[in-house]
């Protein structure tokens, strides 16, 4: 069984994820194992969604502040078909340009209008200081959770929680990284930027 | 039990937020139900228990509101039954 391992210390997201992929490509169709290794939660919950996506097994162990991944890759990755929903992906925490206040005030409006659709949106990313929305201060969490009720898949970027140091409010839904943002958009039957 | 306020234009609804949010009283944003109105206006929803806060709030920073009503849901659908 041929093996690969993958040394992702220090390295920030999406690195953790896009090498692990490559690593697994590597491998070819008769399969393998990858070992990685991450220094932080997120890492960690990143590699796993991916691998469970595409149904490899995955053996997360501490090693003393890091983390080993043992992957075990038993057929080619799985090519993802393209999903027909809609992905809206919120870069800012306001409707429009203008004043702040009324932008501030239309997304709410918006997003609760989202609650209402008979189809309710596939995915919700946020981003930027768009990532404010799914925080605890955030006036549209109530909404948030009727669409999550729904079936609404919401991402936030980690990079952004970090930046804004929010990460310790994110109050619904996952961390994220621009890897997946991409390929959520990629995805998509239709993407709406906000 | 959700209750909903109108407002008489944009400000006033804007105003009203920031009264609430400086009160700590929870609220949630949403457009003006097409039953209500074709206008693109704001309204506030607050759950039964805030009730009270939000309309000595309202009352006492003057907020210009326009109705006030009881959500009610029937048969999946949101009804909007004015009170006085």
């Amino acid at each position: 069984m041929e093996k690969i391992e993958v040394n992702a210390l220090g390295k920030p997201c999406p690195l953790p994820v896009i090498e692990t992929k490559k690593a697994i490509r590597q491998l070819g169709d008769t399969g393998g194992q990858v070992t990685v290794l991450v220094d932080n939660d997120v890492a960690v919950k990143n590699v796993t969604k991916m691998v469970n996506a595409n149904h490899y097994q995955i053996d997360a162990q501490p090693v003393g502040e890091n983390f080993q991944l043992a992957i075990t890759v038993t057929q080619p990755m799985a090519t993802q078909e393209p999903h027909a929903g809609l992905v809206i992906a919120f870069g800012r925490n306001v409707l429009g340009e203008g004043d702040p206040k009324l932008g501030q005030i239309l997304l709410k409006s918006y997003i609760y209008s989202l609650t209402e659709l008979d189809t309710p949106p596939e995915h919700l990313l946020f981003f930027n200081s768009g990532a404010h929305l799914t925080s605890q201060d955030s006036g549209v969490l109530d909404d948030l959770h009727t669409l999550e009720d729904k079936g609404s898949q919401i991402s936030t970027c980690g990079t952004c929680l970090d930046f804004y140091n929010i990460k310790d409010q994110l109050a619904i839904g996952e961390i994220t990284n621009m890897y997946a943002i991409v390929e959520a958009m990629d995805q998509a039957g239709k993407v709406v930027t906000i | 039990m959700e209750y909903l306020f109108t407002f008489v234009n944009t400000f006033a609804a804007i105003q009203a937020q920031d009264r609430l949010d400086v009160q700590k009283i929870p609220f949630n944003v949403m457009p003006l139900p097409s039953s209500l109105g074709d206008s693109c206006g704001i309204c506030l929803r607050v759950k039964n228990n805030d009730l009270a806060d939000v309309q000595n709030e309202f009352k006492q920073s003057k907020i210009a509101l326009t109705g006030f009503y009881q959500i009610q849901v029937i048969n999946g659908k949101k009804r909007y039954q004015l009170c006085h």
